[in-house]
């Protein structure tokens, strides 16, 4: 009788450990840090240095129409963001860009009319790309954009305790009229550069 | 021993007894529970298109991330650069405006799982065969989508952006239909899946939540010209011929 009891008692032992332990992680709050990413902020013109790849956002646009391969026409307005990857030591993918506006509404890029939603870069020399994001007129003002080489993924998984540059773009409301119904904003693919840093001869 | 065995009946015979001490009217309330029983892997619980709210064109509805208004049905030989598969075919094109009222981006794509095939228009699969009105709704043939205001492909939409975008499937060339049932079906936001494998995603449940029926405007009609095309400007696509 006694080693039955003691068979059972090992059974129901590892339900309840399991329920205790889960209850136990999800009760327990955790560090931010545990699984946040590291974010290093910047400006345009500024190069964010991420420990993997040096960042430069060189410029920023807004047009009604963009193209690239083909016209595209917003449904809000494109915000256009021209930058330069430079890899710190060896090649990789570059695949996060969204843009996150005053309301904390994020928006991803759009690969519409020859925009790149994601890259490589290599070392010693830049790679300019060019993301487009088309949002709604009121998501301009205070907008910052997120760039970094994991994806952000479900809840930013892919940016878990990695370097992310947030780069304030600067915009307000005054941007709409430079967006105008003019000719369409000239996008072009990634391609390479002969030097990503500002002020240097080659500049992107 | 034997007499032991015979005292237990089992489960079944266990069954059998209480069906048989049951009346006339618990034998048959009992019959049809285990009908609908047996019935629920084959759909029995399934949503049905009359449980739908109604739809109408030109009244916005929410369907997951997306606020959808139908505008209208057209059916028309071509599209701009757009053609049918079989030159002997047409085009069924659902005419709607979208407009993303979440705080985080919507996928385009799904706007294929939320507009189901029209019912009762004459649409065919892309291998010429008709696609009868009965079938699920998420077997129906997904729709070919365009940003109407440069004919291009939609990917991704923002939140707080609208797109008026042209759905398109094929249909039967001698199909004359003067009206169609449009349908909306439901999505479910996931917050966190099972064990935590895929989070955060919008999921098709292929329920109608809306229907309504809608007038096919015939090719060569007034507002086939060019409107259902909705091609002004962008690459090259010109509205339709007919």
């Amino acid at each position: 009788m006694s080693g039955r009891r003691s068979r059972w008692r090992t059974i129901l032992f590892v339900p309840v450990a399991i329920g205790a332990a889960t209850w136990f992680v999800t009760q327990v709050p955790q560090d931010a840090g545990v699984d946040q990413p590291f974010e290093v902020e910047g400006a345009v013109g500024e190069t964010v240095r991420l420990g993997y790849a040096d960042l430069t956002v060189t410029d920023v646009r807004v047009a009604q129409r963009i193209d690239g391969e083909g016209v595209a026409q917003a449904g809000g307005v494109f915000v256009v963001v021209d930058a330069v990857w430079e890899a710190a030591a060896r090649t990789l993918s570059i695949g996060g860009a969204e843009l996150v506006d005053a309301e904390e509404r994020t928006h991803a890029a759009t690969d519409r009319s020859g925009c790149a939603t994601a890259t490589s870069a290599a070392p010693a020399y830049g790679q300019r790309i060019t993301y487009c994001f088309d949002v709604a007129p009121d998501a301009l003002e205070g907008a910052h954009v997120r760039l970094g080489r994991g994806g952000e993924g479900e809840s930013g998984a892919f940016q878990r305790r990695d370097a992310v540059a947030v780069v304030d773009l600067g915009l307000d409301e005054a941007a709409l009229d430079e967006a105008g119904a003019g000719e369409a904003l000239r996008v072009e693919g990634p391609a390479p550069v002969v030097d990503a840093r500002p002020g240097t001869e080659g500049d992107a | 021993m034997k007499h032991a065995r015979n005292a237990a009946p089992g489960l079944s015979g266990v069954a059998r007894n209480l069906f048989a001490s049951l009346g006339t009217t618990g034998k048959v309330v009992t019959g049809a529970v285990a009908a609908v029983l047996a019935a629920t892997p084959f759909g029995a619980w399934n949503a049905v298109a009359d449980d739908a709210v109604p739809l109408s064109a030109g009244t916005p509805v929410e369907v997951g991330p997306y606020e959808v208004l139908i505008e209208k049905v057209v059916s028309t030989r071509t599209l701009g650069d757009v053609r049918p598969l079989d030159p002997a075919d047409k085009l069924l094109v659902v005419v709607a405006e979208v407009t993303n009222t979440s705080d985080l981006p919507a996928h385009a794509y799904q706007l294929a799982d939320i507009v189901p095939a029209p019912v009762g228009a004459g649409v065919v699969d892309r291998e010429g065969r008709p696609v009868a009105d009965d079938v699920a709704t998420g077997d129906r043939p997904l729709p070919d989508r365009y940003n109407i205001a440069d004919a291009g492909d939609l990917d991704v939409v923002n939140p707080g952006v609208t797109y008026r975008v042209a759905l398109v499937w094929n249909q039967d060339g001698d199909a004359a239909p003067a009206t169609a049932r449009v349908d909306l079906a439901g999505l479910d936001w996931i917050d966190e899946g099972f064990a935590g494998l895929d989070d955060e995603y919008w999921l098709p449940t292929d329920e109608i939540t809306h229907s309504g029926r809608f007038d096919v405007e015939p090719p060569g009609s007034a507002g086939d010209d060019g409107e259902a095309g909705g091609a002004d400007g962008g690459s090259g696509s010109t509205g339709t011929d007919a």
